[in-house]
């Protein structure tokens, strides 16, 4: 009996580790187009060499891609984020906190998404397993 | 089953005793860890400058409207050239490393060459396992697949040591683990439990003794400790049996490991956040943890708290170096068996298993002692009174050294404050019965030649003790006093490499050998 509350601890643990490594794995990077850039994504992390800028309220217009230079740029939620990445890096134009960039020069646009279904339908398969398994041998 | 006396052919019995439930979960995780190594493929940022030391053997190039496949690439003077090529569909996804480039324009096609000013490459990236990058080992997720692998083997294999459940009234929980590391019959010895859950039940306080893995355990003695004392207070016995108050606990002002990344956040609290070995491909094989405390100057000894616990890694690696000795295995039990305790110390302390704490002094470090190990199932607070005599000045400089890997520390602090007076009562068992119903009081009651022997997964002895009357005023404390040995079951096959098994005698060789199967483990992961 303790034996098998020990086991039941361990595959606790277990499940545990798996769910935490799901949700990790299920936060997947997503590629995207500029035309295709979900609506809550209200932040730009603009990537050009090894520069790097927030860019918030920004449009495209005249195939340029226009926003503000955001100043605190360590609170900003990363799923809240898409992040472009330009070149070469003199294509970049920065006047004052006003940036922009043609978006011909933009490479890749992506951001990081989690897969709900994957982390909770993962989860909760493995877990149903595991304790029909253990259940159906003790 | 209880015995007084070992038995060999019993022993041989429990071997092939085998739970088979442990072995189809321990199959059923495995399944699942390949399943969740398999699925950690994905794509990965990398910096530009390290696109030619990429491990692809072929290129994606992504422009803003068009898209090629290279291979033949080279990097010169600025410019990333490749051939055009069309992968295989059998391709291995990690091979392929994807360049995003603007403008198109900026990708100059010649014949079936394509070259691409690198200056234009926005990003670059790889397929790679999330985890790797420069094999630094030792991530939250490293971690967490070695305890998942090593979870496995414990629950297959065994080779941990005898578990203690407090009851609470309503429920038996788990405190920990006893003589842990005791696997030889001259490594027995004391151990002093803190038994955090325990409070009297029908004024008797009651434990339960239980084996729950592939061991047999041999306890010689259980009693237990009973402390009143001040209220805001703690008691703490260390390894030697003397008790401890702590009043005026202080955190580190300065912790790093031994490449100097800050573990303040992780030592300065019983909490969540823990420190474990970083795990580098290098010739390092100990881990050093420098620990920096505030000191009254007129301080001449100190007491230092560490709460963690052994790794299930180091007990892993101690079965697989014991399946070295494959059919001798029996042979080589024996012969430890004969040696001195001394022996098997000095041996266990050159390969890093005890926690080895070091003081910094003018004269350059000093040995102080060492925290035996705890168990890798739950944390222990353990304690060493340090001698301070002859060290100046407002601070002290601490070293805890260890094999990497092998602990799990989740605090660490020191207590100058002086010991309080406390009323010590020991308290000698009332009762104790097996998982037959039969007494076995008699050898545990005494530390003499009776012991009670649990070779069996599932063994359970329940022990009561009586609950002496508490002094108004005083907090209490319950610690309970055991002593023992264990030895690990294994049913050992095939020739042993004789000469290659020699050369753990160095000291350092069992350090090399984890350090090398954890990095060949991951290696192979990726």
């Amino acid at each position: 009996m303790l034996h098998a509350a020990n086991l039941l601890k361990a595959l606790r643990t277990v499940i545990f580790l798996f769910a935490a490594v799901t949700v990790t794995g299920c936060l997947t990077l997503k590629t995207a187009t500029i035309s295709t850039i979900p609506q809550k994504r209200n932040v730009i992390m603009l990537h050009a060499d090894d520069s790097l800028w927030a860019v918030s309220n920004y449009t495209f217009s005249d195939n340029t891609l226009t926003g503000l230079i955001h100043q605190d740029s360590l609170k900003i939620k990363k799923l809240k984020v898409i992040h472009l990445y330009a070149a070469p890096l003199s294509a970049v134009n920065i006047e004052g906190t006003r940036l922009t960039v043609p978006t011909g020069n933009i490479g890749k646009t992506d951001y990081y998404r989690i897969e709900w279904w994957r982390t909770i339908g993962g989860t909760a398969i493995v877990t149903y397993l595991l304790y029909s398994i253990l259940f159906s041998l003790l | 089953m209880t015995s007084s006396g070992k038995d060999y052919q019993s022993k041989k019995r429990v071997m092939r005793k085998y739970n088979d439930y442990q072995k189809i979960t321990a199959l059923f995780l495995s399944g699942l860890i390949v399943l969740l190594f398999s699925g950690c493929y994905s794509l990965r940022g990398i910096p530009k400058g390290e696109i030619q030391y990429a491990a692809g053997k072929h290129y994606y190039i992504h422009g803003v409207n068009s898209s090629f496949e290279l291979n033949n690439v080279v990097l010169s003077n600025g410019v990333f050239t490749g051939r055009i090529t069309h992968l295989p569909a059998t391709e291995k996804k990690k091979e392929i490393v994807h360049l995003y480039v603007a403008p198109d324009s900026a990708i100059q096609m010649n014949g079936e060459m394509i070259s691409i000013p690198f200056q234009n490459i926005a990003k670059a990236e790889i397929n790679k396992v999330e985890w790797t990058k420069t094999l630094i080992i030792g991530t939250g997720i490293a971690i967490g697949a070695t305890y998942a692998v090593a979870l496995i083997w414990l629950l297959t294999k065994g080779g941990s040591c005898p578990f203690i459940y407090s009851n609470d009234g309503s429920n038996d929980n788990f405190e920990g683990e006893i003589y842990s590391g005791a696997t030889a019959i001259p490594l027995e010895r004391d151990d002093y439990l803190w038994l955090k859950s325990i409070k009297p039940v029908d004024n008797l306080y009651k434990i339960k003794l239980t084996n729950e893995v592939k061991e047999i355990q041999n306890t010689n003695l259980t009693e237990l400790l009973v402390f009143d004392h001040a209220p805001g207070t703690r008691i703490l016995v260390d390894k030697y049996g003397n008790a401890h108050t702590l009043s005026d606990t202080k955190k580190p002002i300065a912790a790093t490991d031994g490449y100097g990344r800050s573990l303040i956040e992780e030592l300065s609290g019983y909490d969540s956040l823990r420190y474990i070995s970083q795990m580098q491909r290098d010739p390092v094989l100990k881990d050093t943890i420098s620990l920096t405390f505030k000191k009254p100057m007129d301080a001449t000894s100190a007491k230092l708290v560490m709460s963690g616990k052994n790794t299930m890694w180091l007990d892993y690696m101690f079965v697989k170096f014991t399946d070295l000795f494959g059919n001798r295995y029996d042979n080589w039990k024996e012969k430890r068996n004969k040696k001195s305790q001394e022996e098997l110390l000095k041996w266990s302390f050159e390969q890093g298993m005890p926690l080895a704490v070091y003081l910094e002094t003018d004269t350059g470090l000093k040995f102080v002692d060492y925290f035996n190990l705890p168990g890798p199932m739950a944390d222990k607070v353990d304690i060493l009174r340090i001698d301070l005599s002859g060290i100046e000045g407002d601070k002290i400089n601490l070293k805890l050294v260890a094999g990497m890997l092998f602990w799990d520390i989740d605090y660490t602090g020191i207590d100058y404050s002086e010991d309080q007076t406390i009323v010590k009562t020991v308290v000698p068992l009332s009762s104790a019965t097996d998982e037959n119903r039969k007494n076995v009081s008699d050898l545990l009651l005494y530390d003499d030649d009776g012991y009670l022997i649990q070779p069996e997964v599932n063994n359970i002895t329940d022990i009561t003790f009586t609950c002496p009357a508490g002094l108004s005023g005083m907090t209490r404390s319950v610690i309970l006093h055991s002593k023992g040995n264990y030895e690990i079951l294994r049913e050992g096959k095939g020739k042993p490499d004789m000469a290659y098994l020699k050369s753990f005698l160095e000291p350092g060789a069992f350090t090399r050998f984890s350090k090398e199967h954890f990095l060949q483990y991951y290696q192979k992961a990726n």
